[in-house]
């Protein structure tokens, strides 16, 4: 089998949308509940860290002074990391739709392949597939295919042969040489042929 | 009565990782993404924790501060300590769970590309086994529904022909057989060669 075109193109990464977007959105959006769930018990967590330092801690009557400059950078940190907490999980949520794209696109691919391939078969064209690009998923699904189409084009083959002794037999017998079911029989063995390729 | 493939409809647990390459390839790198992400914003809210603790034990040990107890420090030193502990395994608990929900949302969702591969995979095994099977219909929920159809397409009009050609051949051999005078050889062979093929073809349609 020969690899059809190996590029990918960005405009064509959705090769099928339908599939694509749909099996992608619902993965980004469960990952960005779970983020926001992570993301409200960390800044709840940020809060009290933060807290504890700036409130001073006490125990036995005991309270420890903190400085202006620690109570500084330690809002600016909690600043810092709530401002990273919301930037990660739109990094996050941008980059799973990304990556779920970009592998639904390894499997639609192939698929899109195995559709069009499929299509030709159920015109009557027996031609062998041409094979998948480097890097897709589906390679195993694929080479059934391939195994498939090669068992109907072994069968074609072989029902040819049968077909052709026939008529060979039967033009030497005038009584069956100029019988319709015979003339039908030898157009279709015409058809049959060039389904090979 | 045409062939159609065998296959469960419900989903159960165990069927679950049909194509575990597939699956796991795709639920462990957006898992593991995921936790990564995850396990950084927890380690950033540990060093805060960590450094306000700093900060106060730096104060208690810091001029002025030499009239505490050691005993009221050292338990101030323990509380802070625990303090942080507890954040790292809190934060490492949900990152856990976030991890497991994740997966398991994953596999559910793989699960409905995969059931269609198997079954369109089981469908290629069946041809490739001299067979033209009913390719049937997908379970409610599942992905590439619109490839299936095709396929569906694909395994009606082979069968459509199939049985075109089977008709046409058993025209041959009627008129073979009512056709006068002594058959040759050849053609006997050849219808003999024919009728075996029928069969086969019969049996593909079965």
């Amino acid at each position: 089998m020969n690899p059809p075109n190996q590029r990918r193109r960005w405009r064509s990464f959705l090769i099928d949308s339908g599939y694509q977007v749909s099996f992608a959105l619902p993965v980004v959006t469960v990952a960005a509940a779970l983020f926001v769930g992570l993301g409200g018990v960390a800044v709840q967590k940020l809060d009290t860290a933060t807290k504890v330092g700036l409130n001073e801690v006490g125990a036995e009557g005991v309270v420890v002074a903190v400085s202006a400059e620690t109570r500084e950078a330690l809002t600016a940190r909690a600043a810092r990391i709530r401002w990273g907490i919301a930037g990660g999980g739109v990094l996050l949520t941008a980059g799973l739709l990304l990556f779920g794209i970009r592998m639904t696109h390894r499997v639609a691919g192939p698929l899109r392949r195995i559709a069009v391939e499929l299509e030709a078969l159920g015109q009557g064209k027996l031609a062998a597939p041409r094979g998948i690009r480097r890097g897709d998923l589906l390679g195993e699904l694929y080479e059934k295919f391939g195994v498939a189409v090669e068992a109907l084009r072994q069968r074609e083959r072989e029902e040819i042969a049968v077909w052709r002794q026939i008529a060979a037999a039967a033009a030497l017998d005038p009584a069956l040489r100029d019988h319709a079911a015979v003339r039908r029989m030898l157009a279709r063995l015409q058809d049959k042929e060039q389904s090979l390729g | 009565m045409a062939s159609a493939l065998r296959h469960h409809r419900g989903r159960s647990f165990k069927n679950y990782l049909l194509n575990r390459r597939l699956q796991l390839s795709y639920a462990l790198s957006t898992t593991a993404l995921s936790a990564t992400v995850a396990a950084t914003l927890g380690f950033v809210i540990y060093e805060q924790s960590v450094f306000a603790s700093s900060q106060i034990l730096a104060g208690l040990d810091g001029v002025g501060m030499e009239w505490v107890d050691p005993g009221v420090k050292a338990q101030i030193r323990a509380e802070l300590g625990r303090a942080d502990v507890s954040l790292v395994a809190t934060m490492v608990g949900i990152g856990v769970v976030l991890a497991l929900v994740l997966m398991a949302s994953l596999i559910v969702m793989t699960h409905k590309v995969a059931g269609p591969l198997w079954r369109m995979s089981q469908c290629l095994d069946a041809i490739a086994a001299g067979r033209l099977p009913v390719a049937g219909s997908l379970r409610k929920g599942d992905f590439l529904q619109g490839l299936f159809v095709t396929l569906g397409a694909t395994t009606e009009s082979l069968r459509a022909r199939a049985q075109s050609d089977l008709e046409l051949a058993d025209a041959v051999l009627e008129s073979c057989a009512q056709a006068p005078g002594e058959r040759p050889a050849a053609l006997t062979a050849a219808v003999t060669e024919l009728r075996e093929a029928q069969r086969r073809k019969r049996a593909a349609l079965a």
